[in-house]
């Protein structure tokens, strides 16, 4: 009898942990930080690391924008610079920020990488995105033999700058890089009409291609050279999409990642877990698995929130984007409650539930 | 030495002209910069925004004042003893801004649903067609344009960027002949904030309940709201509703009483772009000439006898530009932006758009002067038209 009673209650304790494991997220298992601003009206937030410090920018009283810094559960919202007019887009889990610092009206912005307090100032590159190995990608203003200044992708390394080149127009742009050193960006094609989402890696640069329509850039790439970004389909409408990438630079599958609203979208990030953010419709949406959710509906009802894109995502699913929060533009960082999980484990966990019921199951039927 | 000279009047009298001589000969040669163009092909391109600035909404869930809606020119001129200003299918005119080629993603004017506007434009389009980066079309004015440019002052990486740069090319056949740089301004810096901020709600909330109080309306049971559904808008073409009074009439005379509280220096920038973007940043700004010394105040701007976009600040006024002779600062009865000089140049290809007339105080406003001739400010170096130095005098009207 007591066995029995123990068996049973094994049963139900594992069956229990097995169903909730393997049912399907709810709106309440998340939890949606609003992060302020600097003052003045609105803020975005642009990067996070996995130790959840997140970056962005925002506005102060004085209208000025200025880029910052929030670091979960510890620190409010503050400016990385001073007073000096900046943004920020990229924190490296080394706690590295590429901040851009530029005054309205000039032809060239400056870049700044931030160690903690240690400035290394970066003269006439615009600081775009950075990885574990302290590598900077952005852009720099090339000026050409009639006058004209265009920018060009360049990547920084220990005091070292070096354009990455462009696929035949006048002008390329980095925007993201993996731990291995390999770029995502766009570039003009000669002619200057359309653009194409470019790869850099290993001293190459290649065309990425597009969704069967004109132009593509990429946005987002992680370490199993996952790419991500906007590309026209055949139909002319940019929507996001994931790209898989050889290591050799070869694009071996181009998927179309749909929209929210059947007419456009873009994808901007791409964690470890090949989880994708971005924006469709105005909406900020997460794809996973085949499946793209608008932000929206996990949030609780009565939020006061509007999320409008996801700019970035860590390893631990934690998304970082802008919203309206009872009608203000904000920077808001969304969070799955409870202790860290992998952020690809939905599909996971559900198997490891189903798993324990019928290992539940099996205990019971034996006694 | 010198002075024992001088104790002859007459070689003083012949030293003095000779110095006149040589003064007037460097200073005509420094105005005319003969051989110190930067241009040295066949063709060359002017760019010009119509206005000089472009306002638009940040978020259009709840109201619309203006869309994303850019003007770009461009005159093409065929260098010679006798220029020529080419108008025609043999050339192809092109632009692209390559720093922003997707608008969609970043703002929600295509997720919005204006039903005069047709409904929700599609993606990366603006109202009259076009796109970020397209073809121009001849106009009855001897130059080029692209109608309503969907432009908006965020560019693909994330940066605020209200002056970005368009590169216009022209070409014949598979050739680049010609091609220049200009900023496509665009900025959504509106402040209403600063006093429509009741807590809880969005701006475009306290500013249509304030409306619903004021004036018996239900803005707010009616959002999305279009103002020139009922305000008649020239900037839109809209004729607004009988008895109303038009969108400027009604956004000046309604806050021209309300603006004391507002200690800057351009009171203008709380509503128009703006404390941080200073719109104003032509010639007239560096000489600390205001919005209001040509524009007038709040009253005057929202007079209901004025007819909005139409009727603009006159150069040529009895206070300013009316001591030249020989020159036009705009043709009579036209307003700058539209008025050429010279031969059918437009105004706004040597001396740039309105609210950016050169010098301007941006580098990137500089940029075609610049690479044009060498230096910055007004176009005033013949040879960036003329392979030859024209035998008679430089006019400044349509013709000599």
């Amino acid at each position: 009898m007591r066995r029995n009673r123990a068996t049973c209650g094994t049963y139900l304790i594992v069956s229990l942990l097995g169903c909730e494991l393997a049912s399907p997220t709810e709106a309440s298992d998340y939890v949606i930080s609003d992060l302020g601003t600097l003052g003045g009206p609105t803020s975005a937030a642009m990067g996070i690391n996995e130790s959840g410090v997140v970056v962005g920018y925002s506005t102060k009283a004085d209208a000025s924008l200025l880029a910052f810094r929030w670091d979960h559960g510890i620190a409010p919202i503050a400016p990385l610079l001073g007073d000096l007019q900046s943004q920020a887009f990229d924190i490296a889990d080394t706690g590295k920020i590429a901040v851009m610092s530029f005054a309205l009206g000039e032809a060239v912005t400056n870049g700044i990488l931030l160690d903690g307090g240690l400035e290394t100032a970066l003269s006439g590159f615009a600081a775009r995105a950075v990885n574990e190995s302290d590598v900077v990608v952005g852009q720099v203003v090339v000026t050409e033999p009639d006058g004209l200044k265009f920018e060009r992708a360049a990547m920084w390394q220990n005091g070292v700058l070096n354009q990455l080149g462009t696929l035949g127009g006048v002008s390329s742009f980095a925007y993201a890089i993996n731990d291995m050193g390999e770029v995502v960006g766009k570039s003009l094609l000669a002619g200057n009409q359309a653009w194409h989402a470019m790869l850099y890696s290993g001293g190459t640069l290649r065309d990425l291609g597009t969704l069967g329509g004109a132009c593509s850039q990429a946005y987002g790439i992680n370490n199993a050279r996952q790419v991500v970004g906007v590309a026209d389909t055949v139909s002319a409408r940019p929507h996001a999409f994931l790209y898989a990438v050889s290591a050799s630079g070869q694009v071996t599958s181009r998927l179309d990642l749909g929209t929210l609203d059947g007419k456009a979208s873009a994808a901007y990030a791409i964690n470890e877990g090949g989880v994708v953010v971005g924006s469709s419709g105005a909406r900020a949406f997460q794809w996973a698995a085949g499946v793209m959710t608008d932000l929206n509906t996990l949030l609780p009802s009565g939020s006061g929130w509007v999320l409008e894109d996801a700019r970035d995502i860590n390893n631990q699913g934690w998304i970082v984007g802008r919203g309206k929060h009872n009608g203000q533009e904000r920077a808001y960082m969304l969070a799955p409650r409870g202790p860290f999980i992998p952020a690809v484990s939905e599909w996971g966990i559900g198997v490891i539930g189903l798993v324990l019921v019928i290992a539940g199951t099996l205990i019971l039927k034996r006694n | 030495m010198i002075v024992h000279l001088w104790r002859n009047q007459e070689v003083h009298r012949q030293w003095l002209a000779w110095q006149r001589f040589l003064v007037v000969t460097v200073a005509c040669l420094a105005l005319a910069r003969i051989g110190e163009a930067a241009v040295n092909t066949p063709y060359v391109v002017f760019g010009y925004n119509d206005l000089g600035m472009h306002c638009m909404n940040s978020d259009f869930s709840e109201m619309m004042i203006l869309p994303p809606f850019n003007t770009l020119h461009a005159q093409v001129i065929r260098r010679g003893l006798e220029p020529e200003i080419i108008n025609n299918p043999d050339v192809t005119v092109l632009y692209v801004v390559p720093g922003v080629t997707t608008a969609t993603d970043k703002f929600n004017y295509w997720a919005s649903l204006y039903a005069t506007l047709g409904g929700a434009p599609p993606p990366e389009t603006g109202l009259a067609g076009n796109k970020l980066s397209g073809a121009m079309v001849p106009t009855a004015s001897n130059d080029w344009y692209a109608l309503g440019i969907p432009m908006v002052p965020t560019d693909d990486a994330g940066r605020e960027n209200p002056y970005p740069l368009a590169l216009i090319t022209v070409t014949q056949g598979a050739t680049v002949i010609a091609r220049t740089q200009v900023v496509v301004p665009v900025s959504t810096e509106m402040s209403c904030q600063l006093c429509h901020n009741t807590p809880g709600i969005s701006t475009a909330s306290a500013i249509l309940s304030k409306h619903d109080q004021l004036h018996a309306t239900t803005l707010m049971a009616q959002r999305p709201v279009l103002c020139a559904d009922c305000h008649s808008d020239n900037a839109l073409g809209l004729p607004g509703q009988p008895g109303v009074s038009n969108l400027s009439h009604a956004m000046h005379g309604a806050h021209a009483s309300r603006m004391g509280s507002i200690t800057l220096d351009r009171v203008c920038y709380v509503c128009h772009p703006g404390v941080r973007t200073q719109c104003q940043r032509d010639i007239h700004f560096l000489y600390n000439i205001k919005c209001v010394d040509c524009h007038g105040d709040m009253q005057a701007v929202g007079s209901p006898a004025r007819n909005p976009w139409a009727e603009e600040p006159r150069c040529s006024s009895t206070a300013c530009h009316n001591n030249r002779p020989g020159f036009q600062y705009e043709q009579p009865g036209t307003l700058y932006r539209n008025s050429v000089g010279h031969s059918s140049v437009h105004c706004e290809a040597c001396h740039g758009s309105p609210h950016a007339i050169v010098l301007a105080a941006t580098e990137v406003d500089n940029l075609q002067a610049l690479t044009l001739q060498g230096h910055t400010g007004p176009i005033d170096n013949c040879s960036v038209c003329h392979t030859t130095q024209p035998a008679e005098a430089f006019f400044h009207r349509v013709e000599n």
